[in-house]
C-alpha cells in the first residue's frame, strides 16, 4: 500500500473547506437551555395570571351556564351534560391559574412578602370554595404536586367539600394576619385592588361571610356571622367591591365574555336571555332594563309567513308562558295591561326587541342572531339600549365591563339572609337592608353602563325626553323605594327570604354563582318558570371532567343530577 | 455556491500531481454487454495488483500489462470476466448479464451503494421515472402505492397541501412519526411549520413539497432499523434517501438536454348525491334563513308529495307585507331581505291594500341549485422541467431548471414552485473525487381561507372559511347567481351572518412563500486500493414567510386583520467516512464503513398579528391599528455520532453485517446524553449454496435485529415559566404575567429506543419472470419520549416521560410478475401488500395518552392493549345487549355517561397493484390501491345528515321510531316493565328530529359518525408513447415520448355513508400530527389528468 502524501494533504485541505461550511461549534452540546421561557417568575407576574385567567374562566362559560341554571339565559338550561361538558374548563383551571396561585403561595414568604401571600390565600379560598360549590369534592390537599420534588403526585385524592371549606376559613384568617403585616415592596400585579391591603382585608371578611351563609344549613353559623357583622370592615361600598374589570383590547382579547358573545363574533350571538327575566323587568318598569338588554330589532315577525314562522320563539310549542312578546297576551298584559291585539304598533315594535326564550325551550335554533336580545351596557360594557340596532363584528361598544364577584350588595344580601334566617342583628330593618342592597347594585349598573356607553343617561328622569321608548321606567330612587315599601315584613321567614332572593335574582345579573348557590341553599326564589323540557334533573353539581376520570383513579363516580351528588352544604337537594 | 464548487474543482485540478505506473506493454480493448452495447466504467484490474483502469464511454480501455497477467473485469449487474493477457494487444470482451436480479445495486445508508444480495434487510427503491409525469406535483404523493411497508396519505386537494408518510406504522406515541428525508446525503427538513391549529383557516404544506419530482434521479426507502441505523437518532421512523439529478453520477458523453413538460387539469374527486326535493327550513316548513334542508318540498315536488302522503303543502314560500302570497314557487329574496337598500334590482315596488307603495324583496325562484359544482372550478397546472447533463471520463456536470404552476379547484388557490440545481462530480487523476450540488427552490402557496367546517360551524366556531358551510348550503340557495359583495364598500354579502365562500375566495387568504437553498460538497480520496475516505458537508436552509389576511367587511373578522409568520430553518450536517472494500481471502470479502457525523438544527419562528386594517387592500401589519407579537421562538439542537458498519461476505453467498452507532445529543440531560445502539444482519443466498429446483432462479434469506436510538426535542428537561401577553386593564394599564408551563419537564430524560427484528426472503422464479420479496418485521419502541397527559389536578396537563412500549409488527409482500414478455408486448404486474398490526403495550402510568383532536374529549387516544391512536368520543347509551337506550319523552337516544373508544383508524392491510403493458412504443400502466378497514370520524357525513342534504334523506314525511328500549339517563339502565322485561321504544319522532336533534349527525353522539373507510382506488393510470426512431431521425431529438396520465380518477369507499361520495383519504390535522382517523370537513381530494411531453436532445 502506497500512500500519496500530497494527495492526503490536499484531501484534508478540501475537507476543512467542507467543514467550514457547516460551522465550527458542532461539538458544543451544552445548548439545551430554553431561550423561550424563564426559569423564574416573580410573584407579581404569577399574581396577575392567577387573577386574570382564573376570574376570566369563572366569569366565562361557567358563569353563563350557572346563570342558565337560574333562567337568566338559556345556556345549559336543560342540565344535559356529559363528562366532556366541563372537561376543558376543569383542565384549564387546574393546570393554569390555580396552579400559578399555588406556585405563588409556595414562593411567597410570610415574613418577607406577607401581603402577596395574603392575596394569594384569599384568591385560593375564593377559587376553591367556588370549585366545591360547582363540583362538590375536588382535589385539593394533594393537588398541584406534579412538580413536587418530595411529594410528586399525579393522581391527587379528592378532598371533601366540607374539608376544603374548613381550610378556606383557615386561609382567610391567615390572610388577614398576613395582609396586616408590612411588606417592604408594594404588591404589584394585582388587577383587583391594585395591592391595597385594607381592601383585601375587607374582601377576606366578606368572603368569610359568604362562606358562613353558604354553610348555614350544615353548621350553626349565627354566632360567627354576628361577630363578623359586629366587627365591621366588610365590603359595604362600591369602592371596595371584589370584581374583575375586563380590558377593552381585542387582541389579545381581554374583553368581557358576555361582550365577546354579543359584539365580537358574526354568527356567534349571545345565547337567548330568559323571557321571564325580561318580561318581569319590563312589567316592573325596572330602570336596569335598558342597561341589561340591548334590542337588535324592532321588526315584527309574521306568524303566517313561512320563514318568519320558523323564527318566532315558541312557534313550535304550545307550552310557553311568555312566547313571542309582541304576540303574547301574557306579556302584553303584564307589561301594558292589555291583550296583545290591543298593543300599539310602537309597543309591539318595542317588545319585538325583547327576543329570548322561555326556560329550556328545546326548539332548534333558527337564523335569529340578528333578532336576539343581546347583552347591554351592564355588565359587559356593550351598548345602552337607546334604540334597536345590530351589534356584532367588533364594531360597537368597548367590552371593558365587570364580573361582580363579591360586591357590597351581595354582602348586604348575605346580611339580610342572616337576619331573616338566623336572627342575626345587622342594626337595620330587613327592608332597609334590602333597599340598600338594591340601591348599591342600581348605582353600579348606572355607573358601569354610563361609562360604557356615552348615550346612556345616568339621570333616569330625563329618559322620556331622551329616548323614544313606549315605556316609562321608574327612576332608581322610586324603584328602590317601591321595593322597600312592598317588603313583606309581616310575612313568614320564607316569604321574606323569597322576596329578598327574587331581588337578588334581578341584581346578580352577570354573576350566576350567587343565584345557583342561593337556589340550592334555599329553593328560592320559588317562582322561576318550570323548564319546558327536562331531559335531566336539576344540576345539583357538575359532572367531573372526562380527562380526570381517565387519568386520576381517585375520581369518584357520580351522577351529577342525583341527590347523592349534592354539595355538602346543600340540604335541600332540589328535584323537579 | 455554484462558483464556489467550480472554483474548488479548478483548484484541485490544477494542483493534482500526475502519477504513473510501471509498465511492460500497452494493451487495449472494448467491453460490451451481451447485446453488444458498450459498457462504460467497467473496472479492469490486473489480478493480484492494484493496477487497473476503467473502460471509457465507448467501452474502450487501455492498460499496461504483461503477458500472463490476468485481467479481472467487474461491473455491477454483469458476471465477472477473467482474461489472461496473451500476445494480442487488443481484446474484445463481451460480459454476460448476471441473471440474478438480486445483484441490483441499491443506495443504502449514507448513500453507500450496495449489492442487494448482500443486504440483510429490505430496501425499497423508486426511480425517477416512477414519479414523473404522474399528474402529481407532490413527490411524496407520487410515491403512493409503489412500495410495501410505506403508507402515504395526502392532506387534501389544495395545491401544495401536506402529505403524511409513515413507514412500517407509527413508532412514536406523541412525537414525530415522519421519516427522515436525506437529499444528496444531507438531511432535508420536511416540517409542516403549522403555526396554527387545524381549526385555523389555513392549508398547510410540508416542506417535502419543495422537491420537484422532475429533479429526482432515484429514491431508496430504508424501512427498517437495520437499514437506517447508520443515520442514527432520526432514523427511527425510517429514511427516504433521495438522489437528485444534480447529484447523478450516471456517466454520459457529451451533452444531453431533456425537457419534460406537462399540462394538468384537476377537478373535485366527488360530489355528494344531494337531495333536491326539500327546501331549507325545519319541520317541513320553509325558512329562508336556515342552513338545514328540512323545509317544505320544492315546488316541483309539492303535488307529488301531497298525492303520495295526503299532505297539504303549497307552493307558497313567502308572503308580502299584507299577507298576500308571493307567486307560486317563489320566495322573498334571501339577500335583499338582509340588505334591502343595496341591490335595487332585487327589490320590487308593492302596492299595499291601502294604496301605499312598499319597497319589498322581488320574488326569488325556489329551485335546486348546483352549489358545489358551481363554486369549484377546474384547476389548471403547467409544469416544465429542463435538465442538462454532460460529462467526460473525468466527471459529469448536471444542471436543471423546473417550474410548476398548479392551480386549485378553488378560485385563487395555487402553488408555484421554481427550482434550479447544478451539480457535478469529478474524478481527478490522482484519485481524488469531488462532487457537489447546489439547489434553490421557491415555493409560493396561496389559498383562500379554508379551515374545516368542524371548527367553523360546531365547537362555537367563528367561521371565516370557505368550507364553513359550503358543502351543506341550502339546496335552493343560488350561491352563484346571487350577489356576494357589497358594491359600495366591498363588504361581504350573504343570506345570513356568515362569510360568503365566494367573498372569502376573493379576499381572505393564507399565503406561504418559501425560499430554500441547499447544497453539499463532497471530497473523496482512495487512500489505497479498497480504502477510501470521504468527507461530506452540507447546508439546507429555508425561510417560510406566511401571511394570513382578512379584509374588513366580513362577518368573522369585521374589521380585518393580518398575521405574518416567519419561519427560518437551517440544518448543517457534516459526515466523514472511511470505506474499506477488501477481499480478505479468496472467499471472504470485507466491506466496512466507519465514520462520524455532526448535525445542527436551528429553527426560529416569529409571529406578529395586526388587527383592524386601516386601509382596505393594504394587508400589512404596519397598516393595522394594533399589533401584537404572538411569539418569538428559537430552537437549537445538535447531535454528533460515530458509527461503523462492517459486512463480511463469504463466497458471495453468505453475508454478515454488523452496525453500531454512538450518539451524543444536546437535547438530553448533560452527562446522560450519550447512547449506543447496535445491530446485526445476515443475508444468505440459498440458491448459491445448494441446488434448488429449476423454477427457482435465486433465493435469498435475510434476517436482522437492530436497535435505533432517538433523542428528544429541545428543551424538554426543565419546567419553566412562560411569559404571556400582558393583560391590559382600564385601571392599571398593561400588566405583565407569567405562568408555569403546564408540561412537566424531565431532568432525567433518557433516549428512546426502537428495536426491530426483520426477516425476509427474496426469490426469483420461472426464468426470472416472477420475483417475490417477503418481509416480516417486529419492531418495539421502548422508553418512548412522550408527552403524556396527566390528571390536571396535578397542576399540569402533561409530563415529558420515558414511557412504555409500542409494538408494530407486520408483513410486506412485493410480488413482481411478467405474465407476458415478448419482443413486442410485455405485461408486468407488481403487487405491494402491507399489513401492520400495532399495539400500545404500555402507554405510561395512566395506561393511556390522549393526544387531542377536534374536541377536548373527542380525539385520538393511545390506550394499553389497543392499537395505535384509537378514536375516542361519546357514544349512545346502550343496554348490555347492545340495544340503544331511548328517552321515553323524546324518543331519542342519549349519551352514555362517559366517552370511550369508538373506532380504530388503522387499516387492516393495504395493497397496491401496478399493471403495466408495453406494446411496441406504447406503455399503459395502472395503479390500483386497496385499503382495507380502518375507521374515520367524518364531520362532512355528520353535517350532511344533520342538514338533511343527502338524497337518502328524501323519505321524511312519515314519523319514525328509533329502534331501542326505554332507558334512564340517570342510571343508564333500561327501564323494565312489571315483569322485568325491557320495553321496546314506540315513541315516534320526525325525520327532522331523528337527524337534527340528539340523533344521527353532528349534534348526536360521536360514535354515529364513525365509518369504515375501506377504499379501492384507481390511483394512477397512464398511457405513453415513445416516439419511434423513424420520426425522431427527422428531428434534432434523440428520444421523445408523449403521454397522458390520470390520478385518482375513480375510487369507491363502500362502507361510507351512502351517497356521501367523500374521498376518505384526507388528513384532518397536519401531516406532523399524531391525531388520526378524523375528517373535519375541509379541503376534499381531487382527481387529475395530465398530458406529458418528454424530449431529449
Amino acid at each position: 500500500m502506497k500512500f500519496k502524501f500530497n494527495n492526503i494533504r490536499l484531501f484534508f485541505g478540501a475537507s476543512i473547506v467542507a467543514l467550514g461550511m457547516v460551522s465550527c461549534e458542532l461539538d458544543d452540546l451544552d445548548i439545551n437551555v430554553d431561550p423561550n421561557s424563564a426559569s423564574e417568575a416573580s410573584l407579581e407576574l404569577l399574581l396577575t395570571n392567577a387573577q386574570f385567567e382564573g376570574l376570566n374562566t369563572f366569569g366565562g362559560g361557567l358563569n353563563n351556564s350557572t346563570m342558565g341554571f337560574q333562567a337568566i339565559n338559556t345556556s345549559s338550561d336543560d342540565f344535559n351534560f356529559t363528562n366532556s361538558s366541563w372537561n376543558g374548563t376543569w383542565n384549564y383551571l387546574y393546570s393554569g391559574p390555580l396552579k400559578d396561585l399555588e406556585e405563588m403561595i409556595n414562593a411567597a414568604d410570610a415574613e418577607v412578602t406577607p401581603r402577596y401571600l395574603g392575596v394569594a390565600q384569599l384568591m385560593k379560598a375564593y377559587y376553591f370554595t367556588t370549585m366545591v360549590d360547582l363540583w362538590g369534592d375536588v382535589p385539593y390537599s394533594e393537588a398541584f404536586k406534579g412538580n413536587s420534588v418530595d411529594e410528586k403526585n399525579l393522581e391527587p385524592v379528592y378532598d371533601s367539600g366540607a374539608d376544603i371549606y374548613a381550610d378556606a376559613f383557615r386561609l382567610i384568617d391567615e390572610a388577614i394576619v398576613n395582609l396586616g403585616k408590612s411588606q417592604a415592596v408594594p404588591v404589584r400585579g394585582d388587577i383587583i385592588y391594585g395591592g391595597n391591603a385594607s381592601k383585601w382585608i375587607k374582601m377576606a371578611k366578606s368572603l368569610k361571610l359568604r362562606l358562613l351563609i353558604q354553610t348555614r344549613n350544615v353548621q350553626s353559623n349565627a354566632g360567627a356571622i354576628q361577630a363578623l357583622i359586629t366587627e365591621g370592615g366588610l365590603i359595604t361600598s362600591a369602592a371596595d367591591d371584589f370584581q374583575l374589570r375586563y380590558g377593552a383590547l381585542k387582541n389579545p382579547d381581554n374583553r368581557h365574555p358576555m361582550y365577546q358573545a354579543g359584539y365580537a363574533g358574526g354568527e356567534a350571538g349571545y345565547s337567548y336571555f330568559g323571557h321571564q327575566l325580561m318580561s318581569e323587568m319590563l312589567a316592573n318598569r325596572d330602570p336596569r332594563t335598558p342597561f341589561y338588554f340591548k334590542r337588535q330589532t324592532s321588526s315584527l315577525l309574521d306568524p303566517e309567513e313561512p320563514t318568519d314562522k320558523q323564527t318566532i320563539p315558541c312557534s313550535q310549542r304550545a307550552d310557553c308562558t311568555y312566547g313571542y312578546f309582541p304576540l303574547s297576551d301574557f306579556v302584553a298584559d303584564a307589561v301594558y295591561g292589555v291583550s296583545a291585539s290591543s298593543l300599539t304598533s310602537s309597543q309591539k315594535a318595542y317588545l319585538a326587541g325583547f327576543f329570548g326564550r322561555d326556560r329550556s325551550d328545546p326548539s332548534g335554533i333558527p337564523n335569529d342572531n340578528f333578532l336576539r336580545t343581546t347583552t347591554g351596557a351592564y355588565p359587559g360594557a356593550g351598548l345602552f339600549d337607546v334604540s334597536a340596532s345590530l351589534t356584532g363584528g367588533n364594531k360597537f361598544g368597548k367590552g371593558d365591563g365587570i364580573f361582580p364577584i363579591i360586591t357590597s350588595w351581595m354582602v348586604k344580601f348575605y346580611m339580610l339572609e342572616a337576619q331573616i334566617a338566623l336572627g342575626v342583628n345587622t342594626g337595620m330593618t330587613e327592608a332597609e337592608l334590602l333597599a340598600d342592597a338594591v340601591s348599591d347594585q342600581m348605582a353600579k349598573v348606572i355607573a358601569v353602563g354610563t361609562a360604557a356607553d356615552a348615550n346612556a343617561k345616568a339621570d333616569i328622569s330625563t329618559w322620556p325626553d331622551e329616548y323614544s321608548w313606549p315605556i316609562t321606567y321608574k327612576t332608581d330612587d322610586a324603584f328602590v323605594d317601591e321595593i322597600e315599601a312592598n317588603y313583606p315584613a309581616d310575612g313568614t321567614a320564607n316569604q321574606r327570604l323569597g322576596y329578598a332572593l327574587k331581588q337578588a335574582w334581578f341584581a346578580n345579573f352577570g354573576n350566576g354563582y350567587e343565584g345557583y348557590n342561593a337556589f340550592r341553599r334555599t329553593g328560592l326564589p320559588a317562582d322561576i318558570q318550570t323548564p319546558l323540557q327536562l331531559p335531566r334533573q336539576y344540576a345539583l353539581s357538575l359532572p367531573y371532567a372526562q380527562d380526570e376520570v381517565n387519568l386520576n383513579s381517585n375520581t369518584p363516580n357520580k351522577v351529577y343530577d342525583s341527590p347523592g351528588s349534592a354539595v355538602f352544604w346543600d340540604t335541600l337537594k332540589f328535584q323537579y | 455556491m455554484k462558483a464556489m464548487s467550480n472554483g474548488i474543482l479548478t483548484l484541485l485540478l490544477a494542483l493534482v500531481a500526475q502519477f504513473t505506473f510501471a509498465q511492460s506493454k500497452t494493451i487495449s480493448g472494448t467491453v460490451t454487454d451481451s447485446s453488444n452495447v458498450p459498457l462504460p466504467g467497467v473496472n479492469i484490474i490486473i489480478d493480484g495488483t492494484i493496477t487497473g483502469t476503467q473502460s471509457d464511454f465507448d467501452g474502450n480501455f487501455t492498460l499496461q500489462a504483461s503477458v500472463g497477467d490476468v485481467l479481472v473485469l467487474s461491473y455491477i449487474g454483469q458476471k465477472e470476466v477473467r482474461i489472461t493477457v496473451g500476445s494480442s494487444d487488443f481484446y474484445s470482451i463481451q460480459m454476460e448479464d448476471d441473471a440474478q436480479q438480486l445483484d441490483e445495486v441499491v443506495v443504502t445508508s449514507l448513500g453507500l451503494k450496495r449489492e442487494s444480495r448482500s443486504l440483510g434487510y429490505a430496501v425499497a427503491k423508486v426511480t425517477g421515472e416512477d414519479v414523473q409525469g404522474r399528474a402529481e406535483p407532490d413527490l411524496i404523493r407520487a410515491m403512493q402505492g409503489k412500495m410495501t411497508g410505506v403508507n402515504i396519505t395526502g392532506g387534501g386537494g389544495a395545491p401544495g397541501q401536506g402529505t403524511k408518510i409513515n413507514i412500517r406504522g407509527m413508532s412514536s406515541l406523541t412525537g414525530n412519526t415522519q421519516p427522515l428525508f436525506i437529499v444528496d446525503g444531507i438531511p432535508f427538513d420536511n416540517s409542516v411549520n403549522a403555526t396554527a391549529g387545524a381549526g385555523q383557516n389555513t392549508v398547510f404544506s410540508n416542506r417535502g413539497f419543495d422537491l420537484d419530482p422532475n429533479s429526482i434521479e432515484s429514491i431508496s426507502v430504508l424501512k427498517g432499523a437495520a437499514a437506517s441505523a447508520l443515520y442514527g437518532s432520526r432514523a427511527t421512523n425510517g429514511v427516504v434517501v433521495i438522489t437528485t439529478k444534480g447529484a447523478s453520477t450516471r456517466s454520459r458523453k457529451g451533452l444531453e438536454v431533456t425537457y419534460n413538460g406537462s399540462m394538468m387539469i384537476t377537478n373535485l374527486s366527488g360530489i355528494p348525491d344531494y337531495q333536491d326535493v326539500y327546501t331549507q327550513g325545519s319541520n317541513q316548513v320553509y325558512n329562508g334563513g336556515f342552513i338545514g334542508n328540512w323545509g317544505a318540498p320544492m315546488p316541483d315536488h309539492v303535488d307529488r308529495i301531497n298525492q303520495e302522503y295526503g299532505t297539504n303543502y303549497t307552493k307558497t314560500y313567502s308572503l308580502y307585507p299584507d299577507g298576500t302570497p308571493y307567486p307560486d314557487g317563489t320566495a322573498s329574496n334571501p339577500v335583499s331581505n338582509r340588505f334591502p337598500g343595496v341591490f335595487p334590482d332585487l327589490m320590487q315596488e308593492y302596492t299595499m291594500p291601502d294604496g301605499s307603495i312598499r319597497n319589498v324583496s322581488a320574488p326569488y325562484e325556489i329551485r335546486p341549485n348546483d352549489i358545489i359544482g358551481g363554486f369549484f372550478q377546474t384547476g389548471e397546472t403547467m409544469d416544465h422541467a429542463v435538465s442538462l447533463s454532460g460529462g467526460s471520463e473525468k466527471g459529469t456536470v448536471n444542471a436543471g431548471f423546473s417550474n410548476t404552476n398548479q392551480g386549485g379547484i378553488v378560485p385563487n388557490q395555487f402553488v408555484r414552485r421554481t427550482s434550479f440545481y447544478t451539480g457535478g462530480n469529478a474524478t481527478l487523476d490522482n484519485g481524488i473525487t469531488v462532487s457537489g450540488t447546489v439547489n434553490y427552490v421557491n415555493t409560493s402557496q396561496q389559498s383562500p381561507k379554508s379551515g374545516a367546517s368542524a371548527f367553523n360551524d360546531y365547537f362555537g366556531g367563528g367561521g371565516g372559511s370557505i368550507y364553513a358551510r359550503l358543502f351543506y348550503l341550502p339546496r335552493n340557495f343560488d350561491l352563484m347567481g346571487l350577489p356576494w359583495e357589497n358594491p359600495a364598500d366591498g363588504s361581504n354579502i350573504f343570506y345570513r351572518a356568515l362569510d360568503n365562500p365566494i367573498w372569502i375566495s376573493n379576499n381572505n387568504f393564507y399565503k406561504s412563500d418559501v425560499n430554500r437553498a441547499y447544497g453539499n460538497l463532497t471530497v473523496g480520496y482512495d487512500i489505497a486500493d479498497g480504502i477510501n475516505v470521504t468527507v461530506k458537508a452540507g447546508i439546507n436552509s429555508y425561510h417560510d414567510f406566511q401571511r394570513y389576511n382578512s379584509v374588513p367587511g366580513g362577518i368573522s373578522d369585521a374589521l380585518g386583520s393580518v398575521r405574518t409568520v416567519d419561519v427560518n430553518n437551517t440544518e448543517r450536517d457534516f459526515t466523514a467516512l472511511l470505506n474499506i472494500n477488501k477481499d480478505l481471502t479468496d472467499d471472504i470479502t470485507l466491506t466496512a464503513v466507519a465514520g462520524l457525523n455532526a448535525n445542527e438544527r436551528k429553527l426560529t419562528r416569529r409571529s406578529v398579528t395586526g388587527n383592524v386594517i386601516i386601509s382596505r387592500g393594504l394587508n400589512i401589519t404596519s397598516g393595522t391599528s394594533t399589533q401584537i407579537v404572538d411569539y418569538d421562538f428559537l430552537s437549537l439542537r445538535r447531535l454528533y455520532g460515530v458509527f461503523a458498519d462492517v459486512q463480511l461476505g463469504y463466497k458471495d453467498m453468505l453475508y454478515l453485517g454488523l452496525v453500531g452507532r454512538q450518539d451524543q445529543s444536546s437535547t438530553l440531560p448533560q452527562g446522560a446524553n450519550s447512547y449506543f445502539y447496535p445491530g446485526a444482519s445476515i443475508s444468505f443466498l440459498l440458491s448459491e449454496a445448494v441446488e434448488l429446483p429449476e423454477v427457482i432462479n435465486s433465493l435469498k434469506l435475510r434476517v436482522s435485529n437492530t436497535k435505533v436510538g432517538n433523542d428528544a426535542t429541545p428543551y424538554r428537561t426543565l419546567t419553566n415559566f412562560n411569559i404571556f401577553n400582558p393583560f391590559t386593564s382600564p385601571i392599571y394599564g398593561a400588566v405583565n404575567r407569567a405562568s408555569l408551563d403546564n408540561t412537566l419537564g424531565n431532568s432525567t430524560l433518557k433516549p428512546e429506543f426502537t428495536t426491530e427484528f426483520e426477516a425476509g426472503l427474496a426469490t426469483t422464479l420461472f426464468n426470472n419472470r416472477m420475483s417475490l420479496d417477503f418481509t416480516y418485521f417486529n419492531r418495539t419502541s421502548t422508553e418512548q419520549i412522550a408527552t403524556a397527559s396527566v390528571a390536571r389536578s396535578s397542576g399540569f396537563t402533561s409530563q415529558v416521560v420515558n414511557v412504555g412500549e409500542l409494538n408494530n409488527k407486520g408483513i410486506e409482500i412485493g410480488l413482481d410478475v411478467y405474465p407476458v414478455a415478448s419482443d413486442n408486448f410485455t405485461w408486468n404486474t407488481y403487487f405491494a401488500f402491507t399489513k401492520i398490526k400495532s399495539l400500545v403495550v404500555d402507554a405510561g402510568p395512566n395506561g393511556e395518552i390522549f393526544i387531542g383532536g377536534p374536541g377536548s374529549s373527542l380525539g385520538t387516544i393511545h390506550r394499553n392493549g389497543l392499537p395505535y391512536g384509537q378514536i375516542f368520543g361519546t357514544e349512545n347509551a346502550k343496554d348490555e345487549n347492545g340495544n340503544l337506550l331511548i328517552d321515553k319523552a323524546t324518543g331519542l337516544p342519549f349519551a352514555s355517561a362517559q366517552s370511550t373508544v369508538i373506532g380504530d383508524p388503522n387499516p387492516d392491510f393495504t395493497l397496491g397493484i401496478t399493471n403495466s403493458f408495453k406494446f411496441k412504443n406504447f406503455t399503459l400502466r395502472a395503479l390500483i390501491d386497496w385499503r382495507e378497514g380502518g375507521d374515520m370520524y367524518s364531520f362532512t357525513a355528520a353535517s350532511l345528515m344533520l342538514r338533511g342534504q343527502l338524497a337518502n334523506s328524501v323519505n321524511r314525511e312519515a314519523l319514525r321510531v328509533v329502534p331501542g328500549v326505554y332507558g334512564s339517563n340517570q342510571t343508564f339502565q333500561p327501564i323494565l316493565d312489571a315483569s322485568g322485561n325491557t320495553i321496546q321504544n314506540t315513541t315516534p319522532i320526525t325525520a327532522f328530529d331523528s337527524h337534527f336533534s340528539n340523533g344521527w349527525g353532528a349534534y348526536g353522539q360521536d360514535e354515529v359518525n364513525i365509518y369504515d373507510v375501506t377504499t379501492i382506488r384507481l390511483r394512477e393510470v397512464g398511457l405513453s408513447y415513445a416516439l419511434p426512431k423513424s420520426i425522431l431521425d427527422k428531428t434534432p431529438f434523440g428520444s421523445g415520448s408523449l403521454g397522458v396520465s390520470g390520478r385518482n380518477l375513480w375510487w369507491k369507499a363502500p362502507n361510507m355513508l351512502e351517497g356521501l361520495n367523500l374521498d376518505p383519504e384526507v388528513l384532518a390535522e397536519s401531516a406532523a400530527s399524531n391525531v388520526q382517523g378524523f375528517e373535519y370537513g375541509a379541503t376534499p381530494t381531487t382527481s387529475s389528468v395530465s398530458f406529458n411531453l418528454s424530449l431529449t436532445f
